[in-house]
């Protein structure tokens, strides 16, 4: 059971990546923040309008942004996993040993998992579907603001965590 | 050699830069990324605006996001300066990080010029019509993004290592944005196909 | 341009600055292999993001040659019960390190030999 978790979660081929490209942590690194951006920017502005802020703007209009988001989402995802499992290179640690040491990773990854169940809280209560429609000067109701209010604040916490995770504890 | 040696030796700086408290030097780190996030999320989302990828958002409301940009700007700014305070001799030696600099004021720069131009000109920013130096300067704001981000990146690493990185950066940007190009056009052609034909009109 | 003259004076003064804190990546440790070195401390500085202890070997030439060991930041290293005052300026040390690929002056902490004899994990 343990060497589930601590060798399932580690790759050769995103470790050999790495090893054999110098530039390639680095690069994974900025398509990371890139993506932060995107994902901060387009669903943050989706959340601060539910919010009440700068009201005249027609929901419709941001949510137009959002597959940018979602590409930024993808794009921290996928960087995300690639720092998982090809962690080794870079601290010669195992990513299952890194998970059970890294009080930090494990909040953000709690936080990440409570913006997926928020998002699909936001689907399954109808408030997705509500604010499509509110237009200039309308008000989102007081659910999809809360949810909304989650949202920002989970994405935050996810990237607060995100940066102290090198000043955890990463190995037993 | 003076001033430098006191900005790395007075109490706030000894202490961002001894202190093993995680509200020192890694809560600095995270105030700089929530600025970052901030301050290249929203002037992206503008940015976007402006060369047409999101086609009928209206303007005015657009620019009630840009003192949310101006906000994370003056995060960033606040905790990047004490970052630089703490290792001023290096960071100073580095030409990546001039080149961060550099790259940030362009895009402020542009950010401020498309606010004049476009968003506080009481004319344009109720039509949504956007003349095509809001759209070289959105361009600019994109591009000094990813040059900014990298150069701040590699500031952390040795100059031959940031020397690839920048060009890793550049061919990936490249691929992607050419990739998209490809898929959009892909997109559009096969529902044009099955529409019967193009939209008649452009906008 | 007022802002470029000062950049072009700070960068002057500091041309022959000491200890520019080579900013490496673990990556370019080699991470399978200890290095043993043995030398005199020239500069401490338990700081964050990482540490470095700078320390000064006579290399197989018999020539003084700077050698860069870079640790952890404060929080590890108080984490590992290591405090500023195991090590001083002129002590003599010796660690079991990651040298650089390429093979430089630099390694990765490792493990470091205080005078006081206890070895002590710097990672």
């Amino acid at each position: 059971m343990e060497a589930f978790f601590t060798y399932i979660l580690r790759w050769p081929i995103v470790e050999n990546y790495f090893t054999a490209n110098v530039w390639a942590w680095p690069l994974n690194e900025i398509a990371h923040f890139i993506g932060l951006s995107l994902l901060i920017g387009t669903v943050g502005m989706y959340d601060l309008r539910l919010l009440g802020f700068a009201k005249d703007m027609p929901v419709a209009c941001l949510r137009q942004l959002l597959p940018w988001g979602v590409f930024g989402f993808i794009l921290v995802t996928v960087t995300g996993l690639m720092f998982t499992t090809g962690i080794y290179y870079n601290i010669a640690v195992e990513p299952g040993e890194v998970l059970i040491s890294d009080g930090f990773l494990q909040l953000k990854l709690i936080f990440y998992f409570l913006a997926g169940i928020n998002l699909f809280a936001f689907y399954r209560t109808g408030m997705s579907r509500a604010v499509g429609d509110l237009g200039p000067g309308e008000d989102a109701p007081p659910l999809a603001k809360t949810l909304a209010g989650a949202s920002l604040f989970f994405w935050i916490a996810v990237m607060y965590f995100g940066r102290l995770i090198p000043f955890g504890q990463l190995h037993l | 050699m003076g001033i430098l040696e006191f900005l790395e030796t007075n109490s706030l700086s000894i202490w961002l830069n001894e202190s093993p408290s995680i509200f020192a030097y890694p809560t600095l780190l995270a105030l700089h990324t929530f600025g970052m996030a901030f301050l290249v999320g929203t002037s992206t989302a503008i940015a976007l605006r402006m060369l047409g990828f999101v086609p009928g958002m209206p303007l005015a409301p657009l620019g009630k996001f840009f003192p949310i940009m101006w906000l994370g700007f003056s995060i960033s700014v606040v905790s990047g300066t004490l970052l630089l305070i703490l290792q001023a001799r290096n960071f100073l030696a580095m030409p990546a990080f001039y080149i961060k600099l550099l790259a940030i004021a362009v895009a402020v720069r542009s950010m401020r010029l498309l606010w004049a131009r476009v968003f506080s000109d009481r004319v344009s920013a109720g039509t949504g019509l956007v003349p095509r130096e809001a759209q070289v300067l959105a361009g600019a704001v994109l591009i000094s993004w990813v040059v900014a981000i990298t150069a701040g990146r590699v500031t952390a690493y040795i100059p031959s290592q940031g020397l690839k990185t920048a060009v890793a950066v550049l061919i990936s940007t490249l691929v992607l944005i050419g990739g998209g190009h490809i898929a959009v056009r892909l997109w559009r052609s096969t529902k044009w196909a099955q529409q019967g034909g193009a939209p008649t009109s452009t906008h | 341009m007022k802002l470029g003259s000062l950049s072009l004076a700070i960068i002057a003064a500091n041309a022959l600055a000491v200890s520019a804190w080579a900013h490496h990546s673990h990556g370019n440790y080699q991470l399978t292999e200890y290095t043993h070195v043995t030398g005199t401390v020239k500069e401490i500085h338990l700081i964050n993001p990482h540490s470095w202890i700078y320390i000064e070997i006579v290399d197989a030439a018999g020539e003084p040659t700077m050698w860069a060991m870079e640790a952890t930041g404060p929080r590890g290293l108080a984490r590992a019960g290591i405090t500023r005052d195991i090590i001083d300026i002129g002590d003599t040390v010796s660690a079991r390190c990651h040298q650089l690929k390429d093979g430089s002056n630099g390694c990765l902490l490792g493990y470091l030999t205080t005078e006081d004899g206890i070895e002590r994990e710097w990672d």
